[in-house]
């Protein structure tokens, strides 16, 4: 029992370890490199757990080669394009200026079902109302609406409106992030002033956002 | 590209990982089939043999299908308390499966399919 459960100690931390080697892309929309990796992790991570008769050595030798012939692959793709059309595909064209390309959808097995359950996740419910549907390699669909349906911009309607600060935080239920003062170019006195004129100290608060030279609201933590 | 650059460190630390690991299991492997052989021809060696097996079997232990070893180690642990017929049996499947265990160790095209 003790020998399982340190086996699954040792194989979550060295998943964890390949995970964050392969980087943010493995954690959102995956390409398909990406989901053969992930697939094949989880089924190595699986068998050593089960049985103890296989040596623990050879599944973190397996996991650490996935994970870095991944990373390999992905700089391959980012550096030569052909590479990136090998291993990912290109993202094809299912409606074109208006016009449904149904050979393309056929090509692809996507029904007519899924390209309006995709535009619907969307917000767009109207499939006449698409200029163009675009398959991307991760088979996520890009919908682009016709000029005449998409929402009027700031530009458009020449309008001045201030620019978004990045808003960074600052304290967390009741923890102060000390990194995020360097990252928000905050210094710790304008802080502390602000929180005496607040009247309220750091382990009072429940979340204190600041961006764009102005602090957010006080938060505090509900009274126990 | 650092993260590709550990990667191809982290690849090839691996790689000459597995290649030590599989030189140095093989080379074992192979110096316990001779040893056994001694041992199936003369009782005597039946000693010899357990020493190297005790030496030799963490190795065996770590990094090989524990059904493998396992065989061979409650085998060579009664060699010595057997006799005659019984003792020459044993010896002969003791010398089998280690046969069996050099051919799962090598690094050969079979192997891999």
């Amino acid at each position: 029992m003790l020998t399982t459960l340190t086996r699954g100690f040792i194989l979550y931390f060295v998943i964890m370890l390949a995970i964050r080697l392969m980087g943010k892309r493995q954690i959102g929309e995956m390409q398909p490199t990406e989901l053969v990796v992930t697939i094949l992790i989880s089924e190595i991570a699986a068998i050593p757990l089960d049985s103890n008769d296989i040596p623990l050595i050879n599944s973190i030798l397996t996991v650490l080669l996935l994970a870095c012939l991944s990373i390999i692959t992905s700089v391959l793709t980012l550096h030569i394009p052909k590479f990136r059309t090998f291993f990912d595909g290109h993202p094809a064209i299912v409606i074109n200026n208006g016009k449904l390309d149904q050979q393309k959808m056929k090509d692809l097995r996507l029904t007519v079902q899924d390209l309006m359950s995709s535009a619907r996740q969307q917000g767009v419910f109207d499939i006449s109302r698409v200029q163009y549907a675009i398959v991307e390699t991760n088979g996520s669909v890009s919908i682009i609406q016709k000029s005449e349906y998409t929402p009027v911009s700031a530009k458009d309607a020449d309008i001045k409106v201030p620019e978004e600060a990045l808003q960074h935080l600052i304290i967390c239920d009741g923890k102060l992030i000390k990194p995020a003062l360097d990252e928000a170019n905050l210094d710790r006195k304008k802080l502390d002033d602000y929180l005496k004129k607040e009247k309220v100290q750091i382990e009072q608060i429940m979340l204190l956002t600041y961006g764009g030279g102005k602090f957010s609201e006080v938060i505090r933590k509900d009274k126990k | 590209m650092k993260r590709g650059i550990s990667a191809i460190i982290i690849l090839t630390c691996c790689i000459i990982f597995a290649i030590a690991v599989t030189v140095t299991l093989e080379n074992k492997a192979e110096s316990l089939h001779s040893v056994a052989l001694a041992a199936a021809d003369d009782k005597k060696f039946v000693y010899a043999l357990e020493d190297v097996w005790e030496k030799e079997i963490v190795y065996f232990e770590l990094f090989t299908d524990h059904s493998y070893f396992e065989n061979i180690d409650k085998k060579i642990k009664k060699l010595r308390y057997l006799d005659g017929k019984t003792y020459r049996n044993t010896c002969r499947e003791t010398v089998i499966d280690l046969i069996e265990l050099k051919e799962h160790l090598t690094f050969s095209f079979p192997n891999i399919f």
